[in-house]
């Protein structure tokens, strides 16, 4: 058998390295010398993937191993970062715990946020996706959100139910954390608290806003939308929007919704404009 | 009256079809002929649509002398199927957000239509793609490729497209050295 693959064109093999984490990508300069020099790619796209690290990822080999690939770009144009809680270290808030651990108050040594958001190479990016899955059995599912979740459901008899897994969310992120000069799209799947920046964050670029399966409050979306003149795409798919900032001594938060507003040309979509102030 | 009228709209039809075929007709290197949608065939290949538009579309056949039939049959099949498939609101909101690599995922059906390819009609097909720039076949196809490689030690991938590793053991160490963070304990 020929090696079909090592005979196609550069751009060609450099398009499907695209495709994977960047940590296999990077490995593909072992299988030989046509290989080598072909990652980075000129694409400058990075894709953090807990996955590409076997069953256990460690925190110290993935935040290594993002450094070393972030740096390796220079200046990153697309970034995604996936933690996949199949492939970590399970256990309740095993998601946040990776992203970002709390060590009795301390910052531990990485932080999604600080040193991959905010790593010097992410400085221009302009498409960038954060996602996360736990496995379909959480410990960590908001329950009680959850019930009063379907009360409120209950109440407006006009909501459906979320399919699968009962659960909104399984991080936080800081939009103060999100690099924002050239960002264009942004994607944030599985976010339980999307929190504000202090003052009005600016997404001067920012064309498409996509939020799944995340909880924000009303403010920090009407807040980012005013902050983004240029939007003229709003996605929102079984995001749970809060009327209330939640307080410290609010255990529950106060979480009047406008519910779950499903997919793509929304059912209520004159309803979400209204809600969440976009004029496009 | 009703019915005269649907003639005429029928025959009014006919004669703008002949005057403007809504097919095109392609010949592989070893001569087999196939017709494809024309709007398809704009739509996904910039080389062909710039045949269409250019006037250099043969009737009897266009020449694509780089291409075998088993490929070509898979690209006209590839486009008659995009013809007919309406596009899933995440294909369209993620086309219309992302320009790059990792969030162009293909629809169900195109991964079906890249699975049940075999080794070789696989790489005649990115192939043909290449050769006739379509950007999302190319897509569809790299991504398939890349799920055969992904998650696979280096030995692993050299094994499955037969990749002759022309290292020497010293230039391979340097290169595990270099990018440390990116091998496993393989």
């Amino acid at each position: 058998m020929a090696d079909r693959l090592s005979s196609l064109p550069d751009k060609i093999l450099q398009r499907i390295l695209l495709f994977m984490p960047s940590r296999e990508a990077a490995s593909t300069a072992a299988l030989s010398r046509r290989w080598r020099g072909l990652w980075p790619t000129p694409a400058r796209t990075v894709i953090l993937d807990t996955r590409s690290y076997g069953r256990d990822c460690t925190r110290d080999a993935f935040f290594h191993g993002a450094d070393a690939a972030l740096a390796a770009h220079g200046s990153v144009t697309s970034l995604a970062v996936h933690v996949e809680a199949e492939s970590i270290e399970h256990g309740p808030d095993c998601i946040e715990r990776f992203m970002s651990q709390i060590n009795g108050g301390r910052r531990d040594r990485h932080h999604i946020a600080g040193d991959v958001l905010g790593h010097p190479s992410c400085r221009d990016v302009e498409e960038l996706s954060v996602t996360a899955t736990l496995p379909a059995k959480s410990s960590s599912s908001p329950k009680r959100m959850t019930a009063r979740y379907r009360a409120f459901q209950r109440k407006q008899g006009e909501v459906e139910m979320p399919e699968g897994p009962q659960y909104t969310g399984c991080y936080k992120l800081s939009l103060a954390a999100v690099p924002s000069s050239a960002l264009r799209v942004l994607r944030i799947d599985n976010c339980k608290d999307l929190t504000p920046a202090p003052g009005t964050a600016l997404f001067p670029c920012m064309a498409t806003l996509w939020l799944r399966r995340c909880v924000v409050s009303l403010f920090t979306l009407r807040d980012m939308i005013a902050g983004s003149p240029k939007l003229t795409a709003l996605r929102l798919e079984g995001v749970y929007i809060t009327t209330k900032v939640p307080s410290p001594d609010d255990q529950v938060g106060n979480y009047y919704g406008y519910g779950r507003h499903n997919g793509y040309g929304y059912r209520n979509a004159d309803e979400v404009r209204r809600t969440v102030g976009w004029r496009p | 009256m009703e019915v005269d009228k649907g003639k005429g709209e029928a025959e009014e039809t006919r004669k703008v079809a002949e005057a403007d075929r809504d097919t095109v007709t392609l010949k592989s290197s070893d001569g087999k002929l196939f017709e494809v949608s024309k709007e398809a065939a704009a739509r996904l290949s910039t080389v062909l649509a710039g045949m269409i538009a250019g006037g250099s579309i043969d009737d009897n056949g266009t020449d694509l002398k780089q291409i075998g039939s088993e490929a070509l049959e898979n690209v006209v099949d590839y486009c008659n199927k995009h013809a007919n498939s309406i596009p899933s609101a995440a294909l369209i909101s993620s086309s219309i957000s992302f320009n790059t690599a990792p969030f162009k995922e293909p629809e169900e059906w195109e991964r079906k239509f890249v699975d049940r390819l075999s080794h070789d009609a696989l790489f005649d097909l990115v192939e043909a793609a290449n050769f006739l720039g379509m950007e999302r076949l190319l897509d569809v196809t790299c991504h398939k490729i890349s799920e055969m490689m992904k998650g696979k030690s280096p030995d692993q991938i050299r094994e499955v497209f037969n990749i002759k590793n022309d290292y020497t053991k010293e230039e391979l160490e340097e290169i595990r050295q270099e990018l440390a963070w990116a091998f496993y304990d393989d």
